[in-house]
């Protein structure tokens, strides 16, 4: 004989994070990543090591400090204000390149250019950053010759 | 699929939409050339990620097959091919959304058994030995035919295959059976009477070929749909003519030219009716009759009662409509006759069965495209099943038990002789519980406790088992009088072949690893076989497969090389691997090759009305769930659309009882009584009420009688009575406003797009096809 009996079953458990995490490692060994990271870590040493050598040297500290100063000034510039100029900047540069191998323009030909309202449009531009530039590097004198003038009235 | 495909949509929202507008923004810089190459990239690391793997749908018998994308355990979606067989692009809403009960936390994962008034769990290895001790402690004590097996229509071909071996090879019984009892039992029947084989004469491509096809007792839109969507696109754009007989009016009656309303139980009358005035007529095909059909003349005989006049006082259809039938099915071409269970589960399912296909015969309709009787399987392998020898009376490929030369092969094979006395099927099984004969019962994912018919006094029976064991997804109701519950997994969980209705061999693959604790069907009963002493050495299904093929000739050239992909094979399959879609195009499969007309006379259906059940109770599925519901009652969207069943009911008849949508009622029969909700449906005649199978609790099958079919013992479930009695409280209707019944179909011949190119303001696109912004 055997009674109605109920039973409750117990959910199958959920795949885990330790699953998921060895199935990245299968993906990894598969794909050939973990081979090439074990290479890595394994010469840790010797390839950080050549890495900072040239970080730490006269070009890598310039690129560096470089880099730092054009992400500053980039996050200050409304990306909309600098489409203009880069737009522009990629067009000159092929037409630019279309001029490779052939006879620079003469004088008359690049007074003609000039008188394009493009040009000068450019130009008054270029000539506004270059204006900025200079008051920026004169700036840059101002301070220095303050900093200059306290040490020396010390 | 939300959220878990690409690799950044399950972001919470928040971050997703401050993505979005971070990406909107920069696009306006970057332009869509950068955006489309992440994209891309993206793309391929979901390709890295998600795995597609070629299945084949565990619902219907129509053997839908489509890619379904999982990663992890997650089913993302189902994806339909245009190289699928039988279905094509198409699916239906369960095939395509209804698989959230494969990970459902109600899935069993460690086999359990019953001690001290519990369930405990236990490992394997406890389960399996101590079922094999108990069930061979069983046959020690009371012989072999103590103990029986039922196979479920939901595991594969092989699977089955071993259900079979396990009891006719380990135990020497042939008590063992599969659902076909239940449903279509009667068509194999019927068929075999007639033209040879128990299954569909032809192909899906034959049935969209048919210059007539007639549907009597299917509600195929539901039960088949991408049948129905087949034959209703034939019918709508290429002039199938269409005729339809059922009780119920549903959406293939709306669609057929001719729909016949005949009362409940009288198929058979209008059936052999309209076969007598094709006679009388002249009409019959002489030439096909003449040269491949034999006893016509006692058919003619046996014909004589089912007069226009009989057939019209009995069935209730007007002579004209008989008439009007006999003349379409005479003078059409070609035709096919389907038909499902609103023929089968009577007491005269058989002899139905056989009037359908002496129709067929009559007219010439088999063996050339686009003829042939189709009798519409329910499940997904319940051909399968049958095919592969879970039959009490037949061996694999519908070896006869009984005869020393069919038997032959299988004894050389399995090195042992066999059992030749026919078992028991699921029917006698039952009997046999209750006399005292039949001690231990081993059950395949079959709900024999709610699916049987008069459900109460199966469970009854069940409580007296000396030793019962049960393979299920679920701890389903049958498994509450089991001993032992052992969990296998479903479909998508495995790899094995399944045969449609058209005895189309699919296979499916393995898209998911067994849920942690379950085994695949074939392994579980595989080890059973270990435990009892059988050294049963297979290491795939494949091998299975393999043994089977040098064993039967139907299935000599099937192998899983050879079906690949979406390749199919139709049996007969000879060992050059050359199947056979359409049967019958030189003989018939009988010992002459002839096929035989077979006289068969009317039956009165049982438990008709009276005064105390006054009202016919019909029964059936819903396009949302499956049969009983295990698997699409745990599928959210589902029961979105219907949580429940209910009992649908004629207005006029609702109005004179005082009843309206929704309201609870009592629906009692001679057999039990169960408590549900109105729905008022003009779909139904005055005096019928209908029952969806699914539920979770308010039963038909509580309802349902024993009285079976005495041909084959499939139950009468389709032959009952019934009252109906107000309980004065309403809820809200059990179908949602969101059921597409709901819904206002706005019937298109097609999409008309040539309307669309000839007009004058049309232009071709410049280019064929979106170019994705020239990126």
């Amino acid at each position: 004989m055997a009674e109605e009996l109920s039973y409750t079953t117990e959910p199958a458990p959920k795949p885990t994070a330790r699953d998921e995490l060895e199935g990245l490692i299968e993906t990894l060994s598969e794909s050939g990543t973990l081979r090439a990271l074990q290479g890595f870590t394994g010469q840790f040493a010797g390839v950080s090591g050549a890495a900072l050598e040239h970080l730490t040297g006269p070009a890598g500290r310039r690129l560096i400090g470089s880099v730092a100063l054009l992400a500053e000034v980039l996050s200050n510039v409304p990306a909309e204000k600098l489409e203009g100029v880069a737009s522009g900047f990629g067009k000159g540069t092929e037409r630019a390149s279309e001029m490779l191998g052939k006879e620079p323009p003469g004088t008359l030909q690049v007074l003609k250019l000039a008188r394009d309202p493009d040009v000068r449009r450019a130009m008054a531009s270029i000539l506004i950053i270059l204006k900025s530039i200079g008051e920026g590097l004169g700036e840059g004198d101002r301070s220095r010759g303050q900093q200059d003038g306290i040490a020396t009235s010390l | 699929m939300i959220g878990e495909a690409g690799h950044f949509t399950g972001a919470p929202k928040p971050v997703l939409r401050k993505s979005i507008d971070l990406v909107k923004y920069a696009e306006t810089f970057t332009g869509l050339g950068p955006l489309f190459a992440t994209s891309k990239a993206e793309a391929a690391m979901r390709d890295e990620t998600i795995k597609r793997t070629k299945t084949v749908c565990t619902y219907c018998g129509v053997g839908c097959a489509f890619e379904v994308w999982t990663k992890g355990r997650h089913i993302l979606k189902v994806q339909p091919h245009k190289d699928a067989p039988a279905n094509g692009i198409s699916t239906c809403v369960k095939g395509k959304f209804g698989w959230d009960f494969v990970n459902s936390d109600e899935r069993l994962v460690n086999p359990i058994i019953r001690r001290d008034g519990k369930f405990d769990m236990v490992e394997w290895d406890e389960a399996l030995e101590y079922t094999a001790k108990r069930l061979r402690a069983i046959v020690d004590e009371h012989g072999p035919d103590s103990v029986a097996f039922i196979s479920s229509s939901k595991i594969t071909n092989e699977e089955c295959y071993l259900v079979q071996k396990l009891a006719r090879a380990v135990f020497g019984t042939n008590n063992v059976d599969n659902c076909a009892r239940y449903c279509q039992s009667p068509a194999s029947k019927g068929l075999s009477r007639t033209v040879g084989y128990g299954a569909d004469a032809g192909s899906m491509d034959d049935i969209t070929k048919a210059e007539l096809v007639f549907i009597v007792g299917s509600n195929t839109a539901v039960s088949h749909p991408v049948l129905a969507a087949r034959i209703k696109r034939q019918v709508k754009v290429h002039g199938q003519r269409l005729i339809v007989s059922d009780l119920r009016s549903h959406e293939m009656a709306d669609r057929a030219q001719i729909f016949l309303q005949p009362n409940p139980g009288t198929d058979l009358v209008w059936i052999n009716a309209v076969a007598k005035y094709i006679l009388d007529q002249g009409w019959e095909d002489r030439d096909f009759i003449e040269r491949r059909v034999k006893d016509l003349e006692k058919y003619r005989d046996s014909l004589q009662k089912f007069t226009l006049e009989f057939a019209a006082a009995r069935t209730g259809l007007t002579k004209e409509t008989l008439k009007q039938v006999a003349k379409e099915i005479a003078s059409a071409k070609t035709v096919c006759g389907l038909w499902a269970m609103g023929v089968t589960q009577h007491m005269g399912g058989t002899d139905c069965c056989t009037a359908i296909s002496n129709l067929l015969l009559l007219t010439g309709n088999f063996g050339k495209p686009g003829t042939g009787a189709y009798p519409l399987r329910g499940h997904n392998n319940v051909q399968g099943s049958c095919d592969f020898g879970a039959l009490y009376n037949y061996l694999p490929g519908y070896a006869s038990v009984g005869s020393d030369e069919a038997r032959k092969p299988f004894e050389d094979a399995w090195g042992m002789k066999l059992p030749s006395a026919k078992g028991l099927n699921n029917k006698t099984m039952i009997d046999a519980i209750e006399e005292g004969t039949l001690k231990a019962l081993y059950v395949v994912g079959e709900e024999l406790a709610l699916v049987d018919s008069n459900a109460r006094r199966v469970q009854e029976q069940l409580e007296k088992l000396e030793f019962f064991a049960v393979q299920e997804i679920f701890f389903s109701t049958t498994a509450r009088f089991a001993d032992v519950v052992l969990p296998g997994t479903p479909s998508l969980e495995k790899e094995g072949t399944f045969v449609n209705t058209e005895r189309r061999v699919q296979l499916l693959n393995e898209a998911l690893p067994p849920l942690k604790g379950c085994r695949p069907d074939w392994k579980i009963l595989r080890d059973l076989a270990r435990h009892l002493g059988h050294d049963w050495n297979y290491e795939s299904p494949s091998d299975i497969m393999d043994e089977v093929a040098g064993i039967v000739p139907e299935f000599a050239g099937i192998r899983y090389d050879r079906l690949k992909g979406y390749n199919s094979l139709c049996w007969p399959v000879d060992k050059d691997g050359n199947d056979t879609p359409l049967l019958y195009e030189e003989k018939f499969h009988t010992a002459d090759g002839k096929a035989a007309f077979f006289p068969v006379d009317f039956a009165e259906p049982v438990n008709q009305p009276d005064e105390e059940y006054p009202q016919h109770l019909n029964n059936g599925r819903v396009l949302e769930h499956f049969h009983e519901g295990n698997m699409t009652f745990r599928v959210k969207g589902c029961v979105e659309k219907i949580h429940e069943a209910f009992v649908e009911m004629n207005p006029a008849d609702a109005n004179e009882q005082g009843l309206e949508e929704g309201d609870w009622v009592e629906v009692r029969s001679p057999f039990g009584k169960v408590t549900t909700q109105i729905v008022v449906s003009d779909s139904l005649r005055s005096g019928e009420l209908y029952m969806p199978i699914c539920s979770t609790e308010q039963r038909v099958n509580h309802l349902t009688s024993t009285k079976a079919d005495p041909v084959v013992d499939t139950p009468a479930y389709k032959e009952m009575s019934a009252s109906v009695k107000k309980l004065g409280r309403r809820s809200a209707s059990p179908i949602p406003k969101s059921n597409p019944r709901n819904g206002k179909p706005t019937p298109l011949r097609s999409v008309r797009v040539e309307d669309k190119w000839r007009r004058d303001d049309y232009h071709d696109p410049e280019t064929s096809r979106p170019d994705g912004g020239n990126v």
